[in-house]
């Protein structure tokens, strides 16, 4: 239009450009910035953002995931490698590794000892086996035998123990129907002698002190005895050289006895070794033989009715061999009782 | 003068031990995960001496460990693993409350795991550590690889520990070091020697059991997580030991003779490769082609600090075990569908057998029951049908008797329907006087050489079977000597009944070589006699007291063999009386 042509400029000197305007603070840094970048894609390294960004592209075209998933323990076809080969990936200095707080804490040598003297696997007497010789077989049976007659007799033993008191009991219950019943001579009650009474004095009854003659004779007394000690310490000196084969003979009983203990106790140190230790609440119960009776024995493989389960074997070797400690099932105990209460609906039925 | 008297209960054991709870707070963690993490690390409890000062005055019965123990713990990486799986369980959960399925599906992707090479490398610092320790660890695979796969336990430990068993079995196979098996009620033992060292476990039938309700199975599977990464680890290295490739892969002759047309009747493609392992009927590839080289006889000098008795007796048990690999060399074997066949096929290739089973039974049947040159054909039923001539048809107690034995015994006792002689149990060592039962004593004298039975197979046409019997069991327990005059004055004896007249005449003196061991033996004997005679009446007393402990044993041994002998002679008769009808 020709308003627009003229408020057009008609000089022919252009007007001044503002340099702030066009000015970069750091366009050189950015400069620099650019050709390093390009310089470092010319020779292929890339920065981190388009490196992902490959990777992201490069997983999604062939379907994996890019993150890598910590492989389960119980994996089935989890890889194992060679643990104790002399190259150790771990083989940096022992100063880097305990800056960077990689090195492991040296494990004591007091844990690498076993808890217990027991073999970890124990095998079945010869009796246990599926077809056994008849000896063995018996002895087996004879063990087994053994503890439950132990067994009963603690029962017995219990059961005794009840009926004692009844028993008891019993004979008194007859005495006490007959009192009072028989006449017999009353049975006075002994009087207090009454002379006793007065010569017996108190303990803080009225003391005179004591005069300086009783004081003197005491101590007269007292040096008379410890002189008598004396002398019968010297004289119990002297004969104590007559007695010299009584002396001996009983010094000698005494060094029997501490002998005898001294070995007793270390027997049963040993046999304390192989047994187990009392760790907790419960006491290890010992797990029952294993054993079938003659006519389970089975004539053939075939025909084998397996006896006893290995996981319970296992489970109390475990135990026996003071590795875990006898535990039973945790109970469940409310601390409020359950309260029960109908619905509205059901009450209003009735 | 407050607060420098010395406090009850504040050094001493008192202070080095501390209960399971303050520990379990110390280390900030569930009751669970405390007691995992010390199954894991090798932690134990410890009973204190003086309970009533480490308990602070009372006798509650409590469970301790020790401080230092405790305080080592805390700088276990894993304790970080374990309270990260806490939260991220609480975190799973509050997702799921919300319905936040995508978060869900995030965080099973991530969820935290942890391994445990680093506490196996701590716990068994060399190869051989592990190796002792090992057969708590197979007996654990073993139990687990029987259970059911219902869920209960992770399905994936399962298929682990059977694995690890598989692995483990071939091994034992190509390495040739099992020594002794053992038949028991519980389950089977057996018992190799690998790397010098003696390993026993044991293995569940394979037959249903139910499960006991008072075993803790979360114990049970911590310890299996760490036994199997222990095997794996220990696996590894065996193979290497021998160069055989790892993870196992069968050598390339045996893959081809494997193949089968119906593949897929027995497993799926993914399981296939590791059934066919499972088999156990073929061998194992290697990573440096061995090249079968004769053994140079060498030089054999004797080691340090060994004379040259010792080295004999080493040589000679060397000799003995070479011979015992190659028992069953040479020899083919065929189960029947009845006999415990995993058990067997073991057993059978660990001494160079080889064995094979029906096709419909299992994959990795090498060949068929109609094989011309199958020369045993094992068999657990009463009576078979279809009976081929040349081949021994024998219940599977032979093998594990052959193998206890060292030696291939004579089949006959183990025919079909034939009683079955007892299975001795191979881990108990008699000593001197105690009792043998006798076919122990058979099976020695089987093993000395055939001796003794050649003796007795001249006298059997004379007498009867039964006296022979007896004969061969007295002659066996005395000594050499005496028995060839006993049976030089029973011939005389027998002669002298049957009314003929002896051969006895006066013949010219024979000069006897004199016997200078026997005549010092002989010395030796009179001088102790009269030393005896020479003592005192109280020594005499100690001493006739002392020889009555010493020959209990012998005496109770023998009354247990008179036993057995009055045993046998009631079971004569119906012995006598079943092979007349048979």
């Amino acid at each position: 239009m020709r308003i627009d042509l003229i408020l057009q400029p008609d000089s022919h000197i252009q007007a001044p450009k503002n340099v702030l305007a066009f000015q970069q603070p750091n366009a050189k840094k950015q400069r620099r910035i650019s050709e390093r970048a390009a310089k470092l894609a010319a020779m292929g390294v890339l920065p981190r953002r388009e490196k992902l960004l490959q990777l992201r592209s490069a997983a999604a075209a062939s379907g994996l995931s890019v993150k890598e998933h910590p492989v389960a323990n119980n994996n089935p076809d989890r890889a194992f490698y060679d643990l104790w080969s002399a190259g150790t990936p771990e083989t940096a200095d022992p100063y880097y590794l305990e800056q960077t707080k990689k090195k492991l804490v040296k494990r004591p040598d007091r844990l690498n000892e076993k808890p217990s003297v027991l073999p970890a696997v124990e095998v079945i007497a010869p009796g246990g086996s599926y077809n056994p010789d008849f000896f063995s077989h018996q002895d087996l049976l004879r063990e087994a035998h053994e503890v439950e007659l132990k067994k009963q007799k603690a029962e017995e033993k219990l059961a005794r123990q009840l009926n004692i008191c009844f028993i008891s009991l019993n004979k008194h219950t007859f005495k006490e129907q007959v009192e009072g019943l028989i006449e017999e001579e009353e049975i006075e009650p002994q009087e207090p002698e009454g002379d006793t009474e007065d010569t017996v004095m108190g303990p803080t009854a009225t003391q005179e002190k004591k005069t300086e003659k009783q004081r003197k004779k005491e101590k007269a007394q007292r040096i008379k005895d410890l002189q008598r000690k004396v002398e019968r310490q010297v004289i119990d000196k002297q004969q104590q050289l007559f007695q010299l084969r009584s002396i001996s003979a009983s010094v000698k009983k005494q060094e029997q006895r501490t002998e005898m203990r001294q070995a007793q106790r270390k027997v049963q140190q040993e046999a304390q070794k192989s047994m187990p230790r009392r760790l907790g609440r419960l006491k290890f119960q010992t797990p029952d033989l294993d054993v079938q009776l003659s006519d389970e024995l089975a004539s053939s493989l075939r025909s084998l009715k397996p006896e006893g389960s290995i996981l319970k074997d296992r489970f109390k070797s475990l135990q026996k061999r003071n590795i875990i400690e006898p535990r039973e099932r945790a109970r469940f105990n409310r601390k409020y009782k359950l309260k029960y209460s109908e619905k509205r609906a059901f009450r209003e039925i009735e | 003068m407050g607060g420098l008297q010395k406090k009850k209960y504040e050094s001493g054991s008192a202070t080095n031990y501390i209960s399971r709870n303050k520990a379990r707070k110390k280390l900030s963690l569930s009751l669970a995960d405390f007691r995992r993490l010390c199954i894991l690390k090798g932690i134990y409890p410890h009973e204190p001496k003086h309970k009533k000062k480490v308990n602070k005055g009372s006798t509650a019965p409590r469970t301790f460990y020790l401080l230092k123990d405790i305080r080592f713990l805390l700088h276990e990486p894993i304790v970080g693993k374990f309270r990260e799986y806490k939260i991220f369980v609480r975190k799973l959960r509050k997702a799921y409350g919300k319905a936040e399925w995508s978060g869900v599906q995030r965080m099973k992707e991530n969820k935290p795991a942890y391994k445990l090479d680093h506490i196996i490398k701590e716990r068994y610092p060399t190869f051989i550590d592990a190796v002792r320790d090992v057969d708590d660890a197979l007996s654990m695979c073993f139990l687990f690889s029987t259970f059911a796969r219902t869920g209960k336990c992770h399905v994936q430990t399962i298929q682990l520990c059977r694995r690890l068993g598989v692995e483990w079995m071939n091994y034992i196979i190509t390495s040739r070091s099992l020594r002794k098996v053992f038949l028991s009620i519980k389950g089977i033992y057996y018992q190799a020697e690998v790397l010098g060292q003696t390993i026993t476990w044991i293995i569940p039938y394979q037959f249903a059991h139910d499960h006991p309700t008072d075993v803790d199975y979360r114990v049970m599977a911590t310890f299996t997580e760490l036994y199997t990464t222990l095997l794996g680890f220990v696996n590894f290295r065996l193979y290497q030991t021998l160069n055989l490739v790892y993870p196992p892969k069968l050598d390339g002759q045996g893959e081809f003779s494997l193949k089968s047309e119906c593949e897929e009747d027995y497993a799926l493609e993914s399981e296939s490769y590791s059934e066919k392992l499972a088999a156990l009927s073929a061998s194992l590839a290697r990573t440096v082609p061995s090249v079968e080289d004769e053994e140079a006889e060498l030089d054999h000098f004797p080691a340090e600090g060994e004379d040259l008795e010792k080295m004999e007796t080493r040589e000679k048990m060397e000799l003995e075990q070479n011979k015992q690999k190659k028992l069953f060399e040479g020899l083919k074997f065929f189960l029947n569908r009845e006999v415990p066949r995993e058990s067997l096929a073991f057993v059978i290739r660990c001494f160079g057998g080889e064995v094979s089973w029906d096709k419909s039974l299992c994959i990795g049947s090498t060949y068929d029951e109609t094989d011309e040159t199958i020369t045993h054909h094992i068999v657990d039923r009463p009576t078979i049908d279809k009976q081929y001539i040349n081949r021994y048809y024998i219940q599977p107690q032979w093998v594990y008797d052959c193998v206890n034995g060292k030696i291939l015994l004579p089949v006959e006792e183990y025919f079909l329907g034939v009683t079955l002689p007892p299975h001795l149990s191979p881990f108990v060592e008699e000593s001197e006087g105690d009792y043998v039962p006798p076919e122990k004593l058979k099976l020695l004298a089987l093993q000395k050489g055939e001796k003794p039975q050649a003796e007795e197979d001249e006298e059997e046409e004379e007498e009867e079977e039964d006296d022979e019997d007896d004969e061969e069991e007295d002659d066996q327990s005395e000594d050499e000597d005496e028995a060839e005059d006993e049976a030089s004055l029973a011939e005389m004896e027998e002669k002298r009944a049957q009314g003929k007249s002896l051969s006895v005449k006066v013949t010219p003196g024979k000069v006897k070589p004199e016997n200078r061991m026997r005549t010092e033996q002989e010395e030796k004997a009179e001088e102790k006699r009269l030393a005896i005679m020479m003592m005192k009446k109280r020594e005499k007393y100690l001493y006739d007291k002392i020889m009555f402990g010493k020959k209990r044993h012998v005496r109770e041994a023998n009354k247990l063999a008179a036993k057995r002998k009055a045993h046998d002679d009631a079971n004569k008769p119906d012995k006598k009386k079943k092979k007349k009808k048979c």
